[in-house]
């Protein structure tokens, strides 16, 4: 069973450990808490029984999370250096980059919890001051928003976040509440877990994305080819469903277009023919007439006469 | 409904009513009164089960005996089912009289402890209590709009707007829901998703507060004496909240601002500094002892040093390249400089040559802003001729330990070597890179026409540059030691950029020594020689200054050598034009294993950066030559080294023209479809971009929704586009909706494919909220799983915002800080598969960057390519069940087209040989056969006579 290895400082607290514990018991991987070499970071341990590629893959990933009021400082420390100010704090920049040294190649993807709020609050504080202000009474109720630390705007956050990404190429990402942590903790593990075996799954080996058309079955007896055919009919340019069929009514099988297309050569009638036939799109009153056309008959014609591989199908 | 409502009363008109109670069911409705309260307290769903029930019942006319009865009636079916599903009341609806039974057989409510009366009566008194304190509160606080909330920014703009005394008295929804946008975080005309209320929707509070008199149509809008009121307290709160914030929120903004418009660095300390370079020396000779530790300060030093002359020739170089006598100065003498005259006797003269390198190196020093107007005019007047490479030919000064290469006959392609020499001294000049520099970047668009032209391959000319240098270099240490430490102690006199810059070279070949692998070998052998080279790592010009007479003739025939070598060169196609620094070391360090290979470690990573503008002057000044020249100057001796090698093979990126410094804008392209596509409330994208200050520019984009290029400056003018080359980032906008959508129909699929295909290196994924997560056809959970394995997974950088406007803040800093940043770099335009093939990041803080013009990319993603009959087969063989992508490749590689393949299977003597065709492929990593089940269906598929089933 994988085993999710979070630092102690990702959750401090013992709620927020309880909400990650039961975030990776519903999906059934274990996690522990340790201190890892690198602070407030999370890594995956697969399975001892995992292959040895796959294990790498596994381990290659790295999360670190950071709760808030940290982030404020760092961010805080970023505007000031902008400022041209001497900061004793280290920017979010900094941060981020000495975690990439410290995790080697890892891809290391970076969580701020709780940013949202900080915002809020000093929103809310904002809007409260306004009213002391509009009014000139001090608000009623308990005076609970004290805001201590350092004022940071979206802004300012949303610039050093793009700091980041450019200089460390990585994005950071914000969750807002600790459940949301816990959450994001089980997607990143699920997704981790289905890394080894989804990770090529863009790695193409044609220039284009090669997927099969869903749905299609063919049995031993070969029934349902017809619909395989009319499919890979309608793997040509500019050919749709209705122009698929009108070919396949005329030509049932791939070896009968060959033959009608090898036994007259010279003369192209086929491609002559191919062109003249009917397609029918819709029913009743609103059906059209149209035919398959010269293109698409000389792109098909081609493709089933050319004997070079390398001949682009224009 | 109402109509038969009012049929049925007038029927009844005259006839006799009867009487019905008016709460039939008194205690039923009182009970689910109770229940549908705790319900909504708690939060459950079941309250909405019993207000339809209690809807039904209040309507019902009769009463009812039981509970039982009430089975009857519309909406209590659920109801049951409710609460036999463990709930609480079934058994007391069924025994309705038995009212202290049910509170005590219902665990669930909350009042448990006594008698349906104390219960009912806890109700009863505590509601009051609730809406009482609310009502307390509501009278007692009075109404103040919170901060920059709609109404806020309604009766404050209003308020302002009445300071006027000029102001007519009235406003428009328009003219005021425009004037209020500013002051209001909300949005006066685009509703929140899943809402149809704007800001202005607060009008209509405002109105019925008493702080708004809406009179005429179309509606005029005006504040009342307590709006005026209300408006004054806003605004005197709002100066205070100015006046208390004022200082901080100014600096911040305008800091912001600056750091937008400025170039990173130093910049502007050193523009002031009146000599940079004696600066630069201090560290250079830091860096000269040290070991490699000390690149990353040594760039810097290049940099600020590069930025300095950047700067100073915008400031200098600019009014003089405008001066006539520069520009048509095609004769040497024109410009009446000294060393003008020199270059023309030069060849006659090995004195004057040298005495006139002299005199331009001081010139150098002393008329820096000049400089490059005269080298300029002084390359027209050099090379007239089409055919001539000298230009490149100061790089191939050989050196005496070459004897066999002097051996050589002079090409007939070469000019004449006495121009040759001529324009080695110019190129010695121009050698300056920082001035030739800033030259070309900064200098009025009249040069610009001539840049466009030729700029089209810098390469070679870098790589001649090179061999120059190498020349120098070997020349240099025949000489003796005296000379380098004379050189040192000149060294104020340098530039300087090439210690930097081999520093960065030899980071390089640590940092990247998987491509390396030749290079490092090469790297350490000549450790020993290079740092001997730190220190006799010196300019040209100071070299030449200590060459001796004598040496002209030497160098008069290394020139002519150098020419044949061009030549030789351009007749093979060999794609051997380095851009690259490593590409270029690693390529000299197989040029010979003489002295020479050690000296270019040095000097190869030190010319990136110079020379590439020098390099457009000469191709200037001599169009045919870089023509024939393009296709790499390297002798077959390189050719074959470079063969052998594994590095160059990778990187024979010859940049088909260079963007300097300065030279060129970072431009944000949006997609048409994001601004003219069908949902028109959503794209508001490009108009709040630029409301943002952005520069935009909407095109079709094949792939991705935005994209940054640099165009060039000053297309316009030249009755040419300014060409364009796009950054290395490229996003991918999803709002939510889209997203969902788009992971239905398996269009992000397709999407990432491309995305991650397009040949660019950093693909972003921004995701935009919109509206909650809960209420897509996808649950939450996939979606979120979706974005995440897209970025752990795929690799994509995932960036999610919770707005449009987030989205567009996003945006707009990450087009300020890519403006801010490149607008230092030098920009190489590649191929795609060059680009492809470099795959190393090319991170932020890199001062070179290879780039693919926009129409090359544009092109190369387009969606619908044709394909060749092999693709189109592989194609259609995927179609069938059971072929997958690898399998269909196995097939396609022993039958390359459909006619092969049922060529084949006409050879096949019978139906099983038929059967077993393909059978025996070898698919994929593991080799596996392809099956016989497989192969019997594609045999089935291709050679059934008859119609398919």
């Amino acid at each position: 069973m994988l085993t999710v290895f979070v630092d102690p400082a990702v959750a401090p607290l013992d709620k927020q450990k309880d909400l990650i514990l039961k975030a990776c018991a519903d999906i059934g991987v274990i996690c522990d808490f340790v201190p890892q070499r690198v602070e407030r970071t999370v890594s995956w341990y697969p399975p001892l029984d995992i292959q040895p590629s796959a294990r790498e893959v596994v381990q290659k990933e790295i999360m670190a999370v950071m709760h808030a009021e940290e982030a404020v400082c760092m961010i805080n420390s970023y505007i000031q250096m902008r400022q041209g100010q001497a900061s004793n704090h280290m920017s979010l920049r900094d941060w981020v980059s000495s975690l990439q040294s410290a995790v080697g190649d890892k891809n290391l993807s970076v969580f701020i919890v709780g940013l949202h709020k900080y915002f809020s609050s000093h929103k809310t504080a904002a809007k409260q001051k306004h009213r002391e202000a509009v009014t000139g009474k001090p608000a009623r109720g308990k005076n609970k928003n004290v805001l201590t630390g350092p004022h940071i705007t979206a802004g300012d956050a949303e610039e050093a976040f793009v700091e980041v990404q450019l200089f460390t190429g990585c994005i950071i990402q914000q969750v807002d509440t600790d459940e949301e942590l816990a959450q994001q903790i089980k997607l990143s593990t699920k997704a981790v877990i289905e890394k080894p075996n989804k990770k090529d799954r863009f790695d193409n080996i044609f220039s284009f994305l090669e997927e099969g058309t869903s749905g299609l079955t063919v049995n031993k007896q070969g029934q349902g080819l017809r619909n395989v055919w009319k499919h890979q009919l309608m793997q040509l340019k500019n050919v749709g469903a209705d122009m698929a069929d009108a070919i396949v009514s005329a030509y049932p099988s791939p070896s009968l277009l060959f033959q009608a297309c090898k036994s007259d050569s010279s003369s192209r009638e086929t491609e002559k023919l191919l062109s003249e036939l009917n397609v029918r799109r819709h029913a009743s009153v609103i059906a059209t007439n149209r035919k398959v056309g010269k293109e698409q008959a000389r792109r098909l014609y081609t493709f089933i006469t050319s004997t070079d591989p390398e001949e682009i199908i224009k | 409904m109402s109509e038969s409502g009012v049929a049925a009363s007038t029927s009844l008109k005259g006839k006799r009513k009867k009487k019905l109670p008016p709460n039939p069911n008194p205690l039923f409705t009182q009970w689910l009164t109770e229940w549908k309260q705790e319900a909504v307290e708690k939060g459950w769903k079941s309250a909405h089960v019993y207000a339809k029930a209690l809807k039904t019942i209040r309507l019902f006319p009769l009463p009812l005996a039981s509970g039982k009865d009430c089975r009857l009636l519309q909406n209590f079916e659920k109801l049951f089912h409710h609460e036999v599903s463990g709930c609480n009341c079934l058994g007391l609806l069924l025994c309705p009289g038995s009212a202290s039974a049910r509170t005590s057989k219902s665990p669930s409510l909350p009042n448990t402890g006594g008698s349906e009366a104390s219960a009912s009566d806890t109700e009863i008194r505590s509601s009051p209590q609730k809406k009482k304190s609310r009502a307390a509160g509501s009278r007692g606080r009075e109404y103040v709009p919170a901060y920059r909330s709609g109404p806020y920014a309604l009766v404050l703009t209003l308020y302002r707007f009445m300071q006027d005394p000029e102001f007519k008295g009235y406003m428009t929804k328009s003219e005021l829901s425009h004037a209020a946008q500013p002051l209001s975080d909300k949005s006066f005309t685009v509703p929140e998703p899943g809402s149809h209320y704007t800001a202005w929707s607060s009008m209509g509070v405002l109105i019925k507060k008493g702080f708004f008199f809406k009179s005429n149509s179309p509606a005029r809008y005006s504040l009342t004496d307590e709006g005026y009121l209300l408006g004054q307290r806003l605004h005197s709160a709002e100066v205070q909240d100015n006046v208390r914030n004022e200082p901080l929120q100014v600096s911040s903004r305008t800091d912001s601002s600056q750091a937008h418009s400025l170039p990173p660095g130093n910049l502007e300390i050193r523009s002031d500094e009146i000599s940079p370079p004696n600066f630069s020396c201090l560290q250079y000779k830091d860096i000269s002892t040290d070991d490699d530790d000390d690149g990353d300060l040594a760039r810097a030093v290049t940099q600020s040093l590069l930025s300095y002359s950047q700067e100073r020739a915008a400031r200098s170089s600019v009014p003089a390249s405008f001066t006539p006598a520069s520009r048509v100065g095609h004769q040497y003498n024109s410009a009446g400089f000294h060393d003008g005259a020199a270059a023309a006797d030069a060849g006659s003269d090995g004195v004057d040559l040298n005495d006139s390198i002299l005199v331009v190196s001081d010139e150098d020093m002393a008329k820096s802003p000049v400089l490059p107007t005269r080298t300029w005019a002084r390359f027209h007047s050099l090379s007239p001729s089409q055919s001539s490479p000298p230009q490149y030919t100061g790089l191939a000064r050989l050196p005496r330990s070459e004897p066999s290469l002097q051996d050589e006959p002079i090409n007939s392609l070469s000019a004449s070597s006495v121009r040759n020499s001529n324009t080695d001294i110019d190129q010695t000049r121009v050698h300056y890179p920082d001035k030739s520099l800033h030259f070309d970047g900064k200098s009025p668009s009249a040069y610009h026409e001539d840049i466009l032209e030729i700029s089209d391959d810098d390469t070679d000319k870098m790589l001649s540059m090179k061999m120059d240098d190498i020349n120098t270099f070997v020349t240099k240490k025949v000489e003796n030691v005296a000379i380098t430490n004379f050189c040192e102690s000149d060294s104020d006199e340098l530039p300087d950029l090439d210690i930097p810059l081999w520093k960065r070279l030899a980071q390089k070949g640590h940092a990247e020594s998987g491509l390396l692998k030749n290079l490092a070998s090469t790297l350490a052998q000549s450790s020993t020689s290079q740092k001997v080279l730190c220190n006799t790592n010196q300019k040209t010009e100071i070299i030449l200054k200590h060459q001796h007479k004598d040496h002209f003739s030497q160098v008069k025939d290394n020139l002519a050598m150098c020419n044949h070598q061009t030549n030789k060169a351009t007749t093979e196609p060999c794609n051997t034009l380095y851009k690259d620094p490593i590409y270029n070391s690693s390529h000299f360090a197989h040029y010979s294993s003489s002295v020479l290979v050690h000296n270019t470690h040095n000097l190869v990573g030190t010319d990136t950066v110079g020379t590439a503008p020098m390099t457009v002057l000469m191709e200037k000044s001599a169009p045919g030559t870089y023509e024939n020249s393009r296709n790499g100057i390297c002798t077959s001796s390189l050719s074959t080294h470079i063969t052998t090698s594994e590095t160059t093979s990778l990187v024979d990126c010859c940049p088909s023209f260079t963007l300097l410094p300065g030279s060129f804008d970072i431009i944000l392209c949006i997609d048409n479809r994001e601004f003219y596509g069908s949902k028109g409330c959503s794209k508001t994208l490009l108009p709040d971009l630029m409301k943002c200050g952005i520069t935009c520019d909407l095109r079709l984009l094949h792939v991705g929704d935005l994209l940054w290029i640099a165009r060039e400056r000053g297309g316009q003018r030249l009755e040419r586009k300014g060409r364009e080359l796009v950054l290395h980032y490229i996003i991918e906008r999803k709002r939510m909706d889209d997203l969902v959508s788009s992971m239905t129909d398996g269009r992000m699929k397709e999407q990432k494919f491309r995305l991650k295909h397009c040949g660019l290196s950093e693909p972003i994924i921004l995701i935009e909220e919109y509206g909650s997560i809960k209420n897509f056809s996808i649950s939450e959970d996939r979606i979120k799983q979706s974005i995440v394995n897209s970025q752990v997974i795929d690799g994509f950088k995932v960036k999610r915002c919770a707005s449009a406007k987030d989205a567009v803040t996003y945006i707009s800093t990450m087009t300020h800080f890519l403006t801010q940043h490149y607008s230092t770099k030098t920009l190489h335009a590649v191929s795609l598969d060059q680009l492809k093939l470099l795959r190393i990041q090319q991170p932020l803080q890199k001062q070179e960057h290879y780039l693919i013009p926009f129409d090359v990319f544009n092109e190369a993603s387009v969606k619908q390519k044709d394909l060749s009959v092999r693709e189109l087969f592989a194609k259609h063989l995927i179609q069938v069940p059971g072929v997958s992508a690898d399998r269909a490749k196995a097939i396609t590689s022993a039958y390359p087209s459909f006619s092969h393949l049922m060529t084949a299977y006409e050879r096949c003597a019978d139906d099983k040989d038929r059967q077993k065709l393909l059978s025996g492929i070898k698919c994929g990593k593991k080799e596996r056969n392809l099956g016989n089940a497989l192969s019997n269906i594609l045999c089935l598929l291709y050679t059934q006579k008859g119609s398919l089933l």
